[in-house]
């Protein structure tokens, strides 16, 4: 397998949001349907002049994108909330693993962060690539996501670099 | 009179265009930022911006005493439908009117508006770590959600941390 990471470009709109369109993966994410999904897109694109997204691929193929919502406000850009995705074909790769990685570096080195802080939905495998990585939970927000009837409790992690 | 809201010269209606010079001018009150994420004349206007973007969803009030603004209250909606039943609350009081019941005031009624009009289950808000605000907010059925260190450094260097706090109706 082999990886490799640059900055997103725009065009990877597109597959960032066949990634999210799934029931599976928006369970996931505060998003609900096509409309929202492409606005969140836009908004996860528009860091791209800030070089606060992060594209990975894997054979030259587009596998993973994350995003650091870099703060616009001083007191608060020493920290920010960050958003990670791979495709479905490249999980359980160890591809999220290497993009988590790779952007906590970007975030410490080239974009001079302190701390990134994240948002994982009760359920969410993922919950466990970032207790490995080093994050901590600080928080739990119950009954945080409503989808129907169903509420879902948003767990809250943080890393200092 | 302590509590000019017990006055009948005292009222409440739906925030307008034109009132977001009252919330530029008492940002700019000394220790105001300690309660706020802005700091300069520039994040002061984009804040400023971003609440009197909700005038319009008849999210926002503001308290009128004598025919004088004196204190704004705004409920931040939230865009997705799985969130929808939220509101980030933001306030302020003139600070030459405070600690006379315009806060109370103001919190009570956008936390009625919020469930009534919005059909919100849940309303929070912010603090900042050290701010006298939450005694109060606790004094209004707020209670402490979460509590994140380090949110906020300051010129001199210092972190501060973050209370969430909510009321909740589900």
């Amino acid at each position: 397998m082999n990886i490799s990471f640059r900055l997103s470009k725009k065009e990877d709109g597109d597959e960032l949001i066949r990634w999210l369109d799934s029931p599976e993966v928006l369970r996931n994410f505060p998003m609900h349907n096509m409309y929202e999904i492409k606005d969140a897109v836009n908004i996860w694109l528009s860091y791209i002049q800030l070089n606060a997204s992060i594209s990975c691929e894997v054979d030259g193929k587009l596998a993973g994108m994350s995003v650091l919502y870099l703060q616009l406000f001083e007191k608060l850009k020493h920290q920010c909330l960050f958003a990670i995705i791979t495709s479905p074909e490249c999980r359980g790769k160890g591809v999220g693993s290497k993009l988590l990685e790779y952007t906590l570096n970007h975030a410490k080195e080239t974009l001079h962060l302190e701390k990134v802080h994240l948002e994982v939905y009760e359920g969410n495998p993922a919950f466990r690539l970032y207790e490995r990585s080093g994050f901590i939970e600080y928080g739990k927000h119950t009954h945080f996501l409503k989808d129907g009837e169903e509420y879902i409790t948003k767990i809250v992690m943080e890393k200092e670099l | 009179m302590k509590n000019i809201t017990e006055s009948g010269e005292y009222d409440l209606r739906f925030s307008e265009q034109g009132d977001e010079h009252h919330l530029l001018e008492w940002f700019k009150w000394p220790g105001m930022s300690e309660n706020f994420p802005f700091e300069t004349q520039r994040e002061r206007e984009i804040f400023t911006k971003n609440w009197a973007s909700f005038f319009r969803y008849k999210c926002a009030l503001t308290a009128v005493y004598k025919g004088k603004v004196v204190g704004m209250a705004v409920l931040f909606l939230m865009p997705y439908k799985k969130v929808s039943r939220h509101g980030m609350l933001y306030f302020i009081v003139d600070p030459r009117v405070q600690r006379k019941g315009v806060g109370s005031s103001l919190i009570k009624n956008i936390i009625h508006l919020g469930k009534t009009r919005f059909a919100l289950e849940r309303i929070y808000l912010d603090v900042y770590e050290g701010s006298n605000a939450k005694p109060f907010l606790e004094h209004c059925g707020f209670t402490e959600v979460l509590f994140q260190e380090k949110v906020v450094k300051g010129a001199n260097g210092k972190y501060k941390g973050r209370h969430l706090m909510e009321v909740s109706f589900i």
